[in-house]
Formats: C-alpha cells, structure tokens, sequence
C-alpha cells in the first residue's frame, strides 16, 4: 500500500465484474475486484466455493467461462490490459508473461504424450534450436526437482505420481519464462505430504526467480504458508484485503474471522464450535467409560488384488460409541478396509466381527450378511456430488434403506424419513428437492441421513468432509460428533487429515502401505512419541499461523525427488524398505503381537521401523 | 426373502423426478433447433398420417380395380394407381402404419433387450462382461442384412420374424452403447450405497442406473428407429419382408419399379414417405441428443 514502494506493480485488478447470463438475465460471478501484486510478490486470492476466485485467476490469462462476460473494470498484467488485446497480444501474453498451474495436473497433461514433448511445446513461442529446447528442458525437470532428467523425459504422464504430475505442470508453467504465475487450486488434488513438498518447490522457486504470483485457494493453511498478501472474497465480492501476517493475526471482517475459527488445528483437544462472530470455543471430549463394549473387531485382515496386498493384516477393535480415525496418505489402504468393513468386498483372510446383541459375521459381503447384521454396518461417503441418485428427490434416498431393512412400513415411511433429515439438522422441507437443489454440505447431510436410516451401530465415513469448505466442514463434524453421543453410534472415521482427526476423533490407527503402523488415544499419538511416518504427516499439516510456518518440509527424503529405478515401477523410497523388510521378518515367526510392536501403554502402539531409519522423534 | 419391492410413489407420473425444470430446458433446446424441430414435425406428421389413414382416402388398400390399373395423376386418384389398380396414395398411407407399428415393435424389442443385458453387464462385471462382450463382437461381425436374410429364410416372412430378426440384429449394438453408458453411472456412490445394503442387480438396475441412463436409452431409441425403418423396407423390397397384398413402402417400391416409366408415383411415393419418415427420425434423435447432452455413439454407418 505504501506509495513510495519501489517494485514495479505486476498485475493490477481493478473494479472488475464479470457475469454471464443465465435465462436472459445476467448473473453476476464477480462484482467490483480490485487487487494488485507488485514483482517478487505472491498474493493469495481465497475464498469459498462460488466465491469467484477462480474466475478472477482465468481473468489474469485472459480466458473466460464460455458465456462470460467482464462487466466493468480492467485487469493489467505486466502492463498490457488484458481484455484489449487482440488474439495475437493475447498469445504473446500468456506466452511470455504469464503462466498457470491448474489443479489437476493429471487432466493437464495429454496421456500420449512423453513428458519431455509436453514441455518442449510451451518452449516453441520462443524460436529456439531443436537442441537448446532439449537442453532447456532438461533444466527445467531438474529445476523442479524431478529426478533422473533424462529418464522422466520419456515417460508419459500415467507414469508418474500426482505430485510429480504437478511438478511437470509447474516445469511447462516456468518454460515461458514467466513473470507473474497464476496457481489455481495448485495442491487441492494432492495428499498433504506431497503437498507440502510442492509448495515448498514453489516458494523456492518463485523467490529464487523473483515470480509474482497469484494464488487461489480455499485452503488457508497453504495461504499462510505462501501469500504476502491475501484477498479475501465471498460470493463475488472481496471482503477483506491485508497483508498475510496481519490478517491472520488480526482479522478485521466477521467473515474472515468466521473462516478462520472454522479451519481445525491440530492443537484442538476437542472439536471447536465456530460462533457467528468468529469466536472459537472447544466442545472438550467425554473419554468412554473404560468398561464399554466393543462393537466390532477385525482381526489380521488382509484384502488382495491379484499380488498386490492393498490391506495386511490389520487388527483393530472399534467399541460402542467411538470414533475411530483411520489416517494415511491415498494408496495407505485405509479406503479399501472401511468399504470392506462396509460389505462391499470380502476380505482375502482374517476376521471381522460385529458384536453385540446383534452379533454377527462380517466377513462375507453385504449381501450374504443376515440382515440386522448388514444393516448394523453403513457407510457414508466422500463426494457429495455423487452419493445421491440425481433422479430422485433425497427424501427417495432415505426412504429406501428405511422400506429395504423393513424398519419402517410403507405408510409411515415418509415420515420416518423427513424426521432423519430433520435428524441431520436440515430443513425436511428439502426432501423433496433433487439433489441438484441442495448444496455440497446439504448433500452430504442427506447422505449421513441415508446411513442412519439403517439404525446403524457403526457408521464407516469415508472422507466426508474432505471435499467440503472448512465452515461447511466444521457443522458436519459437529452433526458427526453430536449422532455420536445421541445414538452411542461407533464411527469409522476415513481422513488424511490430522487436524481434523485430532477434533473429532478418540482413537487413532496410522496406515501405510496396507500396514497399522501406529495405534493410540488420540492425545497419545499427537503428543508423541511417534512413528517416523505419524510425525512426517504431522509435519505436512499447514495451519492458517504464519508464525506457526515451520520448516515446511519434513526432512526425510522426497520420494518424489528420489531416483527410481526403472520406469514405471514406483519411487524408490528409502523408508519405504522398512515395511518390506519388517515383513519378512514377521512372515517366519507367523502370529506374532509384540515383537512387531512398540507398546507405550494405555493402547498406543507403534510398530517397529528400520533402525536405520530416522527415530521416531525425528 | 425379506426383501420387499415397492412401486415407485404415486405422484411421481412417468420417469421418477426429473423435474419440471428440466423438461423445459429439454423442450427449449429443441424448439430452438430448427432441424430438431423439422424432424419432429416429420415424424408427428407420418404418425398423424398412418393413424388417421382409414379416414382420409376412400379406397381400400388391398382391394384390386383392374378397371383403373396404371391411371396416371387425377383428382380421383391424387398419386395414380398401380398395375392392379390400387390406389398408391392409400397404399402409401397404409404402408405408413405397418411401417410404424413394425419398425417401432422391433426397435422396441431390440433396445430393451438390449438395455437388459448392457446394464447387467456393466453392473456385473468380470468375466460374464467378458465372455458377453467377445460373443456379441462375433455377431457384430455378420452383416445385419445378412443376418436378417438367414433368419426370415429359417422361419419365414410375417411380420413376428421381422421383429425378432431386427431385435437379435440390433440388440448387440445396443448392448454396447448402453453398457458404456452404464458403466460411468455404476461407480458412482448411490450406486454404490444400493450395493452395500445388498440389493438385487435388479433393483439396483431400476432403481439407481435406468432414471440414469434413460436420456441415452431415448437417443439411442430414435436412432436405432430410423435404421430399422431402413432395414425393414429393403428386406420387404427384397421379398423377404411383407408379403404381397400388404401395402408396405418396401414392396411398392419393389412392384411398381416396373411400369416406372408409365406412373412414376407408383414408385416415388413410397419413396417420399420412406425418406422423409428417415430423416425425421434422425433429425428428432440428434436434436435429443444435443438437448440433453448425450455424446451419442456414431457407427457403422
């Protein structure tokens, strides 16, 4: 803000509105925006969904949605308007001046194409020799820390991991040689480790290349971790514009402040209530009595696909009222055990058992299950997009496990209905909306009504706040949390987020490459001593605390940056021979308990790693 | 079984809540269309035609007038008459409803069956998808004609044979475009929830993917309806199809070709209300598949 700042202003938003029309009447997305970034700088453009921070990033490129419009106002980049220029001035704009990362790299990426050609390609604006390109290339990959240059140039995009798929993202970004790099959503696809580790890349890079750069986000963890500066925008309109420090420090609209209180930290002993001026109060956790019952027990369950051995031998115990967190990065295996709790595939060997007054096998699959027994184990998932039938009205949806289970006769099956939805705190006049009428966190009640409706003893929730914004996602934990104690229900609680297990959950169970490799109270495991791999991912937690920034990184290797050795077989990763190895070692003394173990008593244990590895303070 | 099937709620009259929103968006985008709209003004036309056929000519289809064969165009007889003296415009009228009935029968038979089994196979799965899918490339491989021609010669003309020839002719290729279809409908999550409760294949099918896929059914439905309409005509103009006092566009075509020079509409106006039928039918299934967003499959053209 300061007048006599002597950086050159790099992007200038000013009053822009942007709509596009909708039954013949225009609908505005953006109304009146105003930011600027100076060189060097990186501004954070954050919001929730719909509240237009996307459309503002395409602005700075000069792409609109198609139908779109810009209403008023301008936006200069590197001194050009951007909306003035003609096709040419817009080519050499973005092929000179500004770049953007998308979120998923994945998509980004042609499948037919080696890597290498896919970076040449943004190269070709710049009448460079066939040689120099290659050269070029080359220092690219290795600039974004990718390993074995002349190797990953060669492969094709289904070859690589998702952060190495966005590293490739990041490598075609920087060919340009850009200014100003516009980041939309750069980590939202990736695991928060991996995460952590691109941001890192980036920030590294933007100062080591002096980049200005813009970045959307929902995550405010990431803003902290990133942004200079930040702009904060709901439903179209910047709310609140300050410098990073001080905006976390000392949020000045309610807004924000709302935000903010509703984003989970580790540090919570207890789930937080949120109230409407942003006030944070912790909700402290009741411990079960020790004498409750269990209510299921797995028992070395293993689940295969061909040789692959997605979940092995797991044994964990879930009692009445609980909530257990399985926690891992995608792949762990945590998602194939919950949906195999839930029936949907059997598992290879080992034993699940619900019980109970109503106990019962849970080996085989949902259909072979009696059916007080299916009924006793529901799952609730993910995506709110997809979990209900788009065809039919939500009131459908919980109605039909109501008739099926035979909890409820037809006449008053209705009924029953629109008391679970009410159940969930929503209005039961949207039962008989379709599901296309409601909002994300809407849905995603109706699905957690859906699971209810078979009387459940163990809801197994799949990731279900993971896809939605922080505020929506603290009153669904808050419905999960109070369910819990209405209904003494168990829950099986799906996530790759620790902040939002510390809040919500009683028990841990840390899972990697199919393996538990650490078990606890949840006070037990996020006060330590840890796993290596429990800490790595505590580590990779960003909190909206610029102060809190930390070292970023955790300092074990970067599987990613690792070499690997041939291609197409996975990353090498130097901690990941320690489960093989332990493996092996467990293979020749079949049944064992403790010798695999670390018991720290009071429930929490760690399995043992490879000494050679880092300690479990590390 | 303590299963229990219940019929869909009672208000919910036609396809389960699509809504009224919906509907409109559909009808807009068609109205707005001007081949859409040709099309389906085509096809309203010929159904209009074919129903109230008994009412708009005086003369009977079949009834033979040797008196008046080979009269070219006049006021009694709009398109002339053929060698037997039938008059060609009622034959072409009539013709429109056998053409109808057995094209839509047939088209009928094949989609469902061919829904059936391409929903079965993409919620199924594994080897019976496999297995089903390597046997319905082997008849695909046939020519659909001379699949047609093997089974009317089998089991004789009429217009039952027809209809069970184009079903085993058409199915697989339904089976195929309605699988793909089904198959980005059955990883969702709702289905998924259906299979967790452990329902049938069968419930899970009605209840979760058919409301689903039925917009690619319908596109599908109008397509296939103008090969067949297609297909059925050149078997009868073969011989293979009605047969002979029967007024079908196919045979008219196939009998009169020969005193074309002498009442060249004996011949031109089955040909009209053929092409005409076919074009609608394929402007109307486009125009559906624009307005709703299918990507409909092109092939074997």
């Amino acid at each position: 803000m300061t007048v006599e700042d002597p950086r050159e202003t790099l992007v200038r938003v000013e009053g822009l509105s942007v709509a596009y029309r909708s039954d013949g009447a225009d609908v505005t997305v953006v109304r009146d925006v105003s930011f600027e970034a100076r060189a060097g700088e990186t501004v954070a453009v954050v919001g929730e969904s719909g509240s237009g921070k996307s459309t503002v990033a395409g602005t700075l490129l000069g792409h609109l949605r198609h139908g779109s419009r810009v209403t008023g106002g301008r936006v200069e980049v590197a001194g050009r308007e951007v909306f003035s220029l003609d096709r040419a001035g817009l080519r050499r704009l973005r092929a000179h001046d500004v770049a953007l990362v998308g979120q998923n790299a994945g998509n980004a990426l042609t499948p037919s194409m080696r890597i290498g050609r896919q970076i040449e390609e943004s190269l070709l604006p710049q009448r460079m020799t066939r040689a120099d390109r290659r050269g070029r290339v080359r220092a690219l990959v290795h600039k974004v820390g990718l390993p074995d240059p002349d190797a990953i140039v060669r492969r094709y995009p289904h070859q690589l991991s998702g952060g190495q798929q966005q590293r490739v993202a990041i490598a075609m970004a920087l060919a340009a040689r850009p200014r100003v790099l516009v980041l939309d959503e750069p980590t939202t696809a990736l695991d928060v480790v991996t995460q952590a580790r691109v941001l890192d890349l980036v920030a590294g890079l933007s100062e080591e290349l002096g980049l200005t750069s813009v970045l959307v986000s929902h995550d405010l963890g990431v803003v902290a971790r990133m942004a200079d500066r930040v702009v904060v925008m709901r439903e179209g309109e910047v709310v609140e514009a300050a410098d990073g420090a001080d905006l976390f420090a000392r949020p000045r609209h309610d807004y924000t402040r709302h935000l903010l209180a509703s984003v989970p930290r580790v540090g919570d002993r207890g789930l937080a209530e949120v109230g409407g001026d942003g006030t944070r109060t912790v909700r402290e956790r009741a411990p079960l009595p020790p004498d409750t019952p269990e209510v299921v027990s797995l028992s070395d369950v293993t689940i295969s696909y061909g040789r692959h051995r997605a979940v092995d031998g797991v044994s964990l115990s879930l009692r009445r009222g609980e909530v257990l967190a399985l926690v891992g990065e995608s792949g762990s295996g945590k998602s194939t055990l919950a949906w195999s709790l839930a029936g949907l595939r059997a598992p290879t060997e080992g034993d699940m058992r619900l019980l109970g007054e109503v106990g019962g096998d849970l080996t085989p699959g949902a259909r072979e299950r009696p059916l007080p027994v299916r009924r006793r184990v529901q799952l609730a998932f993910q995506n709110a997009d997809t979990s209900l039938n788009p065809r039919r009205v939500v009131r459908e949806a919980v109605r039909r496990p109501l008739r099926f289970f035979g909890l409820a006769a037809r006449s008053e099956a209705d009924d029953r209905a629109r008391d679970l939805i009410r159940d969930v705190a929503l209005d039961p006049a949207l039962s008989d909306r379709l599901p296309e009428q409601l909002s994300g966190g809407q849905r995603q009640r109706v699905g957690i009504a859906r699971a209810l409706a078979g009387d459940p003893s163990v809801v197994v929730a799949d990731e279900v706040t993971t896809a939605l914004d922080v505020s929506v996602q603290a009153s669904v934990l808050a419905l999960l949390d109070d369910l819990r104690s209405e209904r003494d229900l168990a829950f099986v609680f799906i996530s790759h987020d620790l902040a939002v297990v510390r809040g919500i959950a009683d028990r841990v169970a840390v899972m990697r490459d199919g393996r538990v490799v650490e078990e606890g109270p949840v006070e037990a495991v996020f006060s330590g001593p840890n796993h290596p791999y429990t800490r790595r991912l505590l580590d990779a937690v960003l909190e909206p605390d610029p102060e809190r920034r930390g070292s970023g990184a955790p300092e074990a290797p970067d599987p990613e940056t690792s070499v690997p050795e041939a291609p197409g077989s996975a990353p090498h990763d130097p901690e990941a021979s320690d489960g093989h190895a332990e493996g092996s070692g467990e293979a020749g003394e079949a049944g064992e308990t403790d010798p695999g173990w670390i018991d720290l008593g009071g429930g929490h244990r760690i399995r043992r790693w490879d000494p050679d590895g880092p300690g479990p303070d590390a | 079984m303590t299963e229990t099937r219940e019929p869909r709620p009672g208000n919910a009259g036609g396809p389960p809540a699509r809504g009224p929103g919906a509907v409109r968006r559909t009808l807009r985008s068609l109205t707005r269309s001007t081949p859409a709209m040709v099309g389906l003004c085509l096809v309203a036309l010929h159904l209009l035609l074919a129903l109230l056929a008994p009412l708009l000519t005086p003369y009977s289809p079949t009834g033979n007038a040797p008196d008046d064969a080979l009269l070219g165009v006049g006021p009694e007889h709009w398109a002339g008459t053929d060698a037997l003296g039938r008059d060609v415009l009622t034959r072409v009228l009539y013709g429109g409803r056998y053409a109808l009935t057995v094209s839509f029968a047939a088209t009928a038979c094949a989609v469902a069956l061919g829904t059936v089994v391409g929903c079965a196979a993409a919620l199924r799965g594994g080897w019976f998808d496999d297995a089903l899918m390597r046997v319905l490339d082997a008849v695909l491989a046939i020519p659909p004609i001379l699949a047609l021609l093997v089974v009317v010669t089998v089991l004789g003309a009429g217009p039952a044979v027809i209809v069970l020839a184009v079903t085993i002719v058409y199915a697989p290729q339904v089976v195929r475009v309605v699988r793909a279809a089904a198959l980005g409908v059955a990883p969702l999550d709702y289905v998924t929830a259906a299979r967790a409760r452990g329902e049938r294949t069968v419930s899970v099918l009605v209840r979760e993917v058919l409301p689903n896929i039925a917009n690619v059914v319908s596109v599908e439905f109008a397509m296939r309806a103008s090969w067949v309409v297609l297909l059925i005509s050149s078997l009868s103009f073969l011989g293979f199809g009605a047969n002979p006092p029967t007024p079908d566009w196919g045979l008219m075509v196939s009998e009169n070709r020969t005193t074309m020079v002498v009442v060249p509409w004996a011949t031109l106006a089955p040909i009209v209300a053929l092409a005409t039928l076919v074009v609608g039918l394929n402007l109307s299934a486009d125009g559906l598949a624009k307005a709703w967003g299918v990507d409909r499959v092109r092939e074997g053209s």
